[in-house]
């Protein structure tokens, strides 16, 4: 269903006179706290953006609003007067319950997948494909085989779709071949002008990746999305350091991104 | 209009409870503001005693109090000390007692695994319940149903399968007294995964 965040209805609210608005929004679960009194705040990421709303007595089991699980792709009815900070939700439809991401080898990668798209959105007006891309990501990562490939391959095309991936096809100084990623400019560099910005091997703001690891980089932020999936970097761990600079960097503090064991 | 100095930082403190917004908070100040003085001291005494007077069982986790060396639970010699089931708070300790019909031991983790929360395996008692392995025939997995609950209860039994213990993870399916037409579609599925002869 097209996110028309259709109004639904309009009337007066009867205790104060003030404009309620029905409203139908299709959306991913990013986030989920429940409170002791049985409700639940939940942050949703929809095509027109990410938002926070609460379900009264969404922790009762079996009852409608116990759909909005983690990383459910659901329909909410929801109603906001114009001075509250929240939205109401009021019935949660589930579109697709994703069980396999609850294994152990697939849950880190979602947990990234959903802070990192929350962080990417807060405030910043949002491409509609933000909210497909998580979608993908979240379905690849139920049904397919080797979740960290995909959790690598999604998380670089989240960055690249917020505008912060780096562009390491040339070196940025003398367009000759990369070796490094310099992580403050997000570009690459050769050996010879990695030295010469003050980068050593290693060094803080330069990260020696190698000719081959930086073409699979540029293949994960720019190429195929099926192929970054199906033929993953050959070092893994080199990538998630490189990722995990990149982000702190760039983004911020990613809790699910420092919590990952590569 | 400003309020008196003490009201504000009622409010403010009455604010930071969990579920209480400010709206509430102040309601409740004025609530408190209008009981007798014993009222209100028999409430703050109630609060100190349960601060100075609770902690945590140094076995499964569960409260218990500062005197007592372990829980009730845990102190109970009647109860089946081969039979371990894990629970993600407290809380879910009592709902279980209250349905009268477990007679095991318990395990309290205190939160489940929430990578974006900065929970992991670390951040929970699981330490404590690989070291109470021993004599342990079966372990209930009970945490929630949620997808967090849930990814914590597979993570423990892989992990308890390498310690060589049995594990088995409550049923799922429908409340009791609901129609089956009202039930959400994810909890009919399971109840017909998981049926049973009959």
């Amino acid at each position: 269903m097209p996110d028309a965040a259709a109004s639904r209805g309009a009337g007066a609210d009867g205790y104060t006179g003030r404009v309620r608005r029905t409203q139908v929004r299709d959306a991913l679960v990013l986030r989920r706290s429940p409170l002791p009194s049985g409700d639940v705040v939940a942050t949703l990421l929809s095509p027109t953006g990410t938002w926070r709303a609460i379900a009264r007595k969404g922790r009762l089991p079996g009852g409608n609003l116990a759909r909005l699980s983690l990383f459910h792709d659901v329909t909410v009815q929801f109603w906001r007067r114009n001075d509250d900070d929240l939205a109401l939700i009021t019935q949660v439809q589930l579109n697709g319950a994703l069980a396999g991401l609850a294994r152990p080898e697939a849950y880190p990668y979602a947990h990234l997948l959903a802070e990192l798209a929350d962080v990417l959105t807060v405030e910043q007006p949002v491409d509609e494909r933000c909210y497909t891309l998580v979608a993908s990501g979240l379905r690849g990562l139920h049904a397919h085989a080797d979740p960290e490939a995909v959790g690598l391959a999604y998380a670089w095309r989240l960055l690249a779709l917020a505008g912060v991936a780096p562009d390491v096809r040339a070196c940025a100084g003398c367009g000759g071949e990369p070796s490094h990623l310099w992580i403050p400019a997000g570009q690459a560099r050769c050996a010879a002008c990695a030295a010469g910005v003050g980068g050593d091997r290693d060094a803080d703001e330069a990260l020696f990746l190698g000719r081959e690891a930086l073409a699979e980089l540029d293949a994960l932020v720019r190429g195929p999305l099926a192929s970054a999936v199906h033929h993953p970097p050959v070092d893994r761990a080199r990538h998630w350091r490189a990722l995990r600079r990149f982000v702190r960097w760039h983004v911020g503090h990613v809790r699910a991104l420092e919590a990952l064991p590569c | 209009m400003r309020f008196p100095a003490p009201l504000v930082t009622l409010i403010r403190e009455l604010g930071r409870l969990p579920g209480i917004g400010p709206k509430s908070a102040q309601r409740l100040a004025f609530h408190l503001f209008n009981r007798p003085t014993s009222d209100v001291e028999a409430l703050a005494q109630a609060l100190l005693d349960a601060k100075h007077g609770l902690d945590r069982c140094p076995v499964c986790f569960h409260v218990k109090s500062k005197d007592a060396p372990l829980c009730a639970v845990c102190e109970d010699p009647r109860r089946d000390a081969a039979l371990v089931c894990v629970v993600e708070q407290p809380a879910d300790v009592l709902a279980i007692e209250r349905s009268g019909a477990y007679q095991g031991r318990y395990h309290v983790l205190h939160g489940v695994l929430s990578p974006m929360h900065g929970v992991g395996p670390d951040e929970l008692t699981l330490d404590a319940l690989w070291a109470r392995l021993d004599g342990i025939e079966e372990v209930v997995l009970a945490t929630s149903t949620t997808v967090e609950g849930e990814a914590t209860a597979m993570y423990l039994a892989r992990s308890l399968h390498e310690h060589g213990v049995r594990t088995s993870r409550i049923a799922y399916g429908l409340p009791v007294g609901g129609d089956l037409e009202y039930a959400d579609e994810v909890t009919l599925g399971q109840a017909i995964a998981h049926r049973r002869p009959f």
